[in-house]
């Protein structure tokens, strides 16, 4: 018996062994930009994804000359260096490619760098893009009438990523062409009209290509999509369609979905009426985050806008306003889509912005950059729930913020 | 408890032999022809390890071992007049279980749906694991008797595996999509997501095996056997885990000697 005590208190001590046999930790693999900052107070907003830094700033600032201060993954380096003055004006699509290599060598990952022109009113969804990533789905931007980025449409297509559905439906429906639909199958894309191809450019983005120009999308398609066996654990069944000015913080999707989705850009001008088409068509079986049937329950879709007065303790609004019933302190109007409803046919739509008690707008604080617009559309208004019914089908179209001008004031 | 301890192990016999009216007769035959057979009881303690540790793992949180039982009977035949050198084979039904938790930094992860669905990535986080795998094992082993009461082992040993389970959840971390470029989810607050390996592993493995039995009683035998891995548990053509893994136990028990 002595010696099973003493047998027992070896193996014990090989097993606690282990965990002194831990090696040296390896450097690190990552190679993200995490922060950006401009010398002085030149930055106005900046806008980080995986692979894309989208900068706003202040009137008046020389864009030829400047200097961006990146933090980045401890170890990595960053090509070209981090404050060095870099000449954006004069840069194709005022857009400068910054890569950023890895501590540990072995992975790189190529940024684009744009400083962004003014936010745009009206909207064409074009250029699109297939993301650098993961090669899967959908990016919608928008450029001025000389070819500049003026933004980017933001969607939780990136978390969509995550739970692996999108290839495996493209390749059950398309075999071997699959790769070039997979986009199709995320619940944020959009429908192209005959003879668009998708066509790689000289840095090897793939991107929507028609008649020699970039593919403008006859209209958005948004659809509420089952996030299949990786949601239903995290009581995240089913993703909606969703496309919104603003940013989509991937990294906290899982943990906070209603502060990842962070609405509004900078806007200049006043608005008047939020305009559009819409078609819907709601799926068949409504469930709750528990991917519970939820019965007699009737999916609907949610389309507005938001108009913002930012300051020091909010930078923007995100998905929790919907809990705060579309309230905030911070709220100067905000466009509403009355009455969604189904149809098989396009309804046009002219939502005014109607003003919050109190609120109007400041000329001076217009003029300093301190509103923010955020337009969201969701193809399951409690998408941000995890609650809606698959299948649910919203198409977008002439999408356009009418704002005050000289002439009609 | 010795009592208790014969009865288990003649019914274990009634498992692993073919039912015989005239038992006794039969292994005094045996005895006779130079073999000695011995039933044993044991306990598996141990783990299922990459080794060394690689350096994606940052430390091990929690261990525990389960209870993995082993039910063998072992067939030896002597070579000498004074029985020192002998050949063993063993048949040994087996479990090797054992749960962890440990912290991981871009640690390989591929997790599938049940419809083809796919996801896989880098994990940074705590990661559970839960082993706990049947074998059909033949031992084959030299034995020499070192003292009146005490013999040493060592051979090789063959498992069939009957039913594998490996699998697990990883927590508190997050997930980079693809590769360490790819898109980062942060699992935390319980969040969790579920992997399973089980269809993964090898039917076949073996390894090496040493071991020591002391007679305690003129029937009775103390014993433990350390076996050891040596062909990675999982299948060749999966990468996921990007390191070999080896099953490495202590089976510990008690044998009787007929």
């Amino acid at each position: 018996m002595k010696k099973i005590v003493f047998l027992s208190a070896v193996s014990f001590a090989a097993v606690a062994s282990f965990s002194s046999c831990i090696q040296e930790e390896a450097p690190n693999a990552e190679c993200d930009i995490i922060e950006v900052t401009l010398p002085g107070d030149a930055l106005a907003t900046a806008k980080i994804t995986n692979d894309r830094v989208e900068l706003r700033v202040k009137n008046n600032v020389d864009i030829s000359r400047l200097a961006p201060e990146f933090t980045i993954t401890d170890g990595a380096t960053i090509i070209p260096a981090s404050g060095s003055e870099q000449d954006f004006k004069n840069a194709e699509g005022n857009t400068i490619r910054y890569i950023v290599k890895s501590e540990d060598g072995q992975w790189q990952k190529e940024y684009t760098v744009s400083i962004l022109r003014e936010t745009p009113s009206v909207y064409s969804f074009s250029p699109c893009e297939i993301d650098l990533s993961s090669d899967q789905y959908a990016i919608f931007r928008e450029i001025d009438q000389d070819g500049y980025p003026t933004m980017t449409w933001a969607s939780g297509n990136p978390g969509y990523v995550m739970c692996g559905m999108a290839p495996t439906e493209a390749g059950k429906a398309y075999g071997s062409e699959a790769k070039n639909h997979i986009y199709e199958f995320f619940p944020t894309s959009g429908v192209f009209p005959e003879g668009t191809s998708i066509a790689t450019d000289e840095n090897n983005t793939r991107y929507f290509s028609n008649g020699g120009g970039y593919a403008k999308p006859e209209f958005i398609r948004l659809v509420t999509r089952s996030t299949g066996f990786f949601g239903l654990p995290l009581n995240m069944p089913i993703a909606a369609g969703n496309i919104f000015q603003g940013v989509f913080e991937t990294s906290i999707a899982t943990k906070d979905p209603l502060g990842a989705t962070k609405f509004g850009e900078l806007y200049f001008r006043k608005p008047v009426s939020l305009n559009g088409s819409y078609r819907y068509k709601a799926g068949e079986v409504f469930t709750d985050e528990k991917n519970k049937v939820v019965q007699g329950k009737q999916d609907i879709f949610s389309l507005y806008a938001l108009f913002y007065e930012t300051d020091e303790n909010l930078e923007y609004l995100d998905g929790t306003i919907h809990e705060l019933n579309f309230k905030h302190p911070n709220l100067v109007a905000i466009a509403m889509l009355p009455d969604p409803h189904e149809s098989a046919e396009w309804v046009d739509f002219e939502v005014p912005f109607a003003f919050e008690d109190g609120k109007s707008i400041d000329e001076t604080k217009l003029e300093d950059g301190k509103y923010k617009i955020g337009i969201v559309i969701s193809s399951s208004a409690d998408g941000d729930y995890f609650r809606g019914a698959v299948g649910s089908t919203l198409d977008v179209k002439n999408l356009e913020v009418k704002y005050e001008t000289e002439e009609n004031e | 408890m010795k009592k208790l301890i014969i009865t288990a192990l003649f019914a274990i016999s009634a498992f692993t032999m073919p039912a015989q009216v005239n038992r006794t007769q039969a292994l005094i035959n045996a005895a006779l022809k130079g073999w000695d057979i011995e039933l044993r009881m044991g306990y598996n303690l141990g783990g299922t390890s990459p080794l060394p540790l690689p350096e994606e793992i940052r430390g091990i949180d929690s261990y525990s071992p389960g209870l993995p039982l082993s039910f063998e009977a072992n067939f030896i035949k002597r070579f000498d007049e004074d029985k020192q050198w002998g050949l063993l084979f063993g048949v040994k039904v087996e479990t090797k279980a054992m749960e962890t938790k440990a912290t991981v930094k871009n640690y390989g992860m591929e997790i599938f749906g049940d419809n083809g669905e796919r996801v896989s990535g880098r994990w940074t986080g705590g990661v559970q694991t839960t082993v706990e795998n049947y074998y059909l094992t033949f031992p084959v082993l030299g034995t020499y008797k070192v003292h009146p009461r005490t013999n040493i082992k060592a051979g090789i040993y063959l498992s069939y595996m009957m039913r594998s389970k490996f699998n697990g959840y990883v927590y508190d971390g997050y997930l980079r999509n693809g590769d360490p470029t790819g898109e980062k989810t942060s699992f935390s607050d319980g969040k969790t997501a579920s992997y399973d390996f089980s269809d993964e592993l090898r039917r076949f493995q073996w390894g090496a095996q040493i071991g020591v039995d002391w007679k305690a009683f003129k029937h009775l035998k103390l014993y433990a056997d350390l076996t050891w891995g040596l062909n990675d548990i999982f299948k060749s053509d999966f990468n996921t885990i990007t390191f070999n893994m080896y099953p490495i136990y202590l089976n510990l028990g008690v044998g009787y000697a007929f």
